[in-house]
């Protein structure tokens, strides 16, 4: 009791922490679930013969006897099942345009992104986000499908997951007239010419369909790429040297440097995961759900020597 | 969204008048306790019942005009966790035959609906994430363990209050002894408890299906863990410690405090993935 009570103190203060996933993979938090596990263990081991006892008992709904002990069992195994997949999960991400291809880190997989849509109502608000997407193996093996949000691809053992969605635009940089560089560059990413790593041009927001409202701000009329407009910072040795908006095709000088944007094309972002565990951990549930079930709703009926009218089992 | 301007005015006139009957059935009750009117308690209780079928109608409407479940947003749960427990208190009067429980309950089903006031009744279309038939499942379990846990609190109160009444012979009339009491507050919690359980379940697989995780120690998922541990607590210590009586009721009302703050307070002072405002 005093443990569960430990427990929910931390969940408080877990609530609370701005990155909740590091604290409770913490090693205090994981030292909290092995106590509780062998705490659940143990009180499994000292059910059972109580259990099997009261299901000999039973006259009729004998299957309620194991109810607290499946309850136990199936707790026990969420957590193992949860603390496993701590261990045992990956997790990687790819994002790009349409048509080009990422290396899932050693997976050995290949994703090639061959569409990306996203699918808006009369309102614009977004009804999908569809994603057809190409995934190969090192052996050559291929599979294709479409992965949307509520509606993961499967492939090679791992789920692909519609995560996010951004713009891309290209930026082509020229020196003294001629192209030195292009780049597909995502919306909060940077790019500099090839013999000036010094010069680097920030792409921080794109406005599809650009416009300025009564007090000054801008913003997007529509998602629909009316009236194009990014807007970018220029740095130099890591100092702020300008930032303005760039409408596409047309070009900013800087010195003997230019440079374009042009093509705006959204990116989508793919989540791949594995858990092994994940199996387990459902199955692990459904006991516990049973569990409850046979424990509240499936008392055994004894004989005229017992069995208790809210549903205790004897010890 | 396009919605039906006549399914708008529809649920605009009704939903003032459910708030108004649960208001109006709670002023009755406590004339029914208070003054010992017992007219005043049948008055109240038929006020319950047009109340919910109101109330009912309310939601069925916003369900026309969105086109969908209306169970997605701030408002919507309101309404529904609302009506979870005015669902849960009429099968338990019904199966107790215990209206003097409607003095604690009809105010909550008030302040729920009353919350609902204060939020955005706006119909929006659905987000991606949200467009799972698991979300149904999920909130609909939830509804009915809030319902549940919303009585099991109603009736701890009462057992609390039956404290200061128990020589006057309108307790014994009205109020079930406090074994009973106690019984019915263990029912309460165990049906929410099982529910619970189901909404965290189905709640784990959308998460799986649409963020790939079952769990992401989102704040909601955090503080339903919080309540899950503590009804288990309350459990536990009823099946094997013998908790009974006033221990018993004080937990069964704490617990009901967590549920409250899990939905209120989690959605309005931590943000998360369940911020569906």
């Amino acid at each position: 009791m005093i443990l569960l009570l430990v427990i929910i103190g931390f969940c408080v203060a877990g609530s609370l922490v701005s990155s909740p996933k590091a604290y409770f993979s913490s090693w205090w938090m994981r030292s909290i679930a092995a106590v509780l596990c062998l705490n659940l263990f143990l009180c499994s081991v000292k059910r059972l013969p109580a259990a099997l006892a009261n299901y000999r008992q039973a006259k009729a709904r004998r299957a309620g006897a194991f109810g607290t002990w499946l309850c136990h069992l199936g707790m026990l195994l969420v957590v193992i099942g949860f603390a496993a997949g701590d261990f045992l999960s990956e997790e990687y991400s790819i994002y790009g345009i349409p048509g080009s291809m990422q290396p899932v880190e050693q997976t050995g997989l290949w994703v090639r992104i061959d569409d990306f849509e996203v699918q808006m109502r009369d309102d614009f608000t977004v009804e999908q986000y569809v994603a057809d997407l190409t995934v190969t193996d090192g052996s050559g093996q291929e599979a294709s499908g479409s992965a949307s949000v509520n509606h993961p691809m499967n492939a090679f053992g791992y789920g692909f997951f519609q995560d996010s969605t951004g713009w891309a635009n290209t930026i082509d940089i020229y020196k003294d007239g001629s192209l030195q560089r292009s780049d597909i560059v995502c919306v909060g990413e940077t790019t500099c010419p090839d013999d000036r790593p010094a010069l680097q041009i920030l792409f921080n927001k794109f406005y599809p369909d650009f416009a300025v409202n009564e007090t000054g701000s801008y913003y997007s009329r529509t998602p629909l790429l009316n009236e194009p407009r990014s807007l970018f910072t220029v740095y130099y040795n890591g100092e702020i040297k300008g930032m303005d908006f760039a409408a596409m095709n047309t070009a900013v000088r800087i010195n003997e440097y230019g440079f374009v944007f042009r093509d705006p094309t959204e990116y989508t972002l793919i989540v791949i995961r594995r858990d092994p565990t994940e199996r387990m951990v459902g199955i692990a549930a459904l006991i516990m759900l049973a569990g409850i079930f046979l424990a509240f709703y499936w008392r055994p009926v004894y004989g005229e020597e017992g069995g208790h009218d809210d549903g205790s089992i004897a010890e | 969204m396009t919605t039906d301007p006549l399914l708008n005015k529809i649920e605009s006139a009704a939903f003032p008048a459910v708030l108004a009957v649960y208001l109006i059935a709670t002023a009755f009750y406590f004339v029914f306790v208070a003054a010992k009117k017992e007219k005043a308690g049948v008055f109240a209780y038929r006020l319950m019942i047009a109340g919910f079928i109101a109330h009912t109608f309310c939601i069925a409407v916003r369900g026309v005009n969105a086109g969908r479940l209306p169970l997605t947003n701030q408002y919507e749960f309101a309404m529904a966790f609302a009506w979870g427990i005015a669902l849960c208190f009429l099968i338990f009067v019904k199966k107790y035959d215990f209206n003097a429980l409607g003095c604690f309950v009809a105010p909550v089903i008030f302040l729920v609906i009353g919350y609902a006031a204060m939020q955005s009744k706006d119909i929006h279309a659905l987000m991606p994430a949200l467009q799972s038939n698991w979300l149904a499942f999920h909130v609909c379990t939830a509804i009915i363990a809030y319902g549940s846990f919303g009585v099991a609190f109603g009736v701890a109160m009462v057992f609390l209050f039956r404290e200061k009444l128990q020589s006057s012979a309108f307790a014994r009339m009205h109020f079930p002894d406090e074994q009973m009491l106690d019984t019915i507050t263990y029912r309460a919690v165990s049906l929410g408890f099982l529910f619970l359980t189901l909404c965290i379940v189905t709640g784990s697989i959308w998460a799986k299906r649409a963020w790939g995780t079952y769990w992401n120690w989102d704040p909601k998922e955090t503080w339903s863990l919080i309540t899950w541990i503590i009804y288990a607590i309350y459990l536990h210590l009823r099946l094997n410690k013998g908790l009974r009586g006033r221990k018993s009721a004080i937990f069964a009302a704490l617990g009901f405090a967590a549920v409250i703050f899990t939905y209120v307070g989690v959605n309005t002072l931590l943000a998360g993935l369940h911020s569906y405002r």
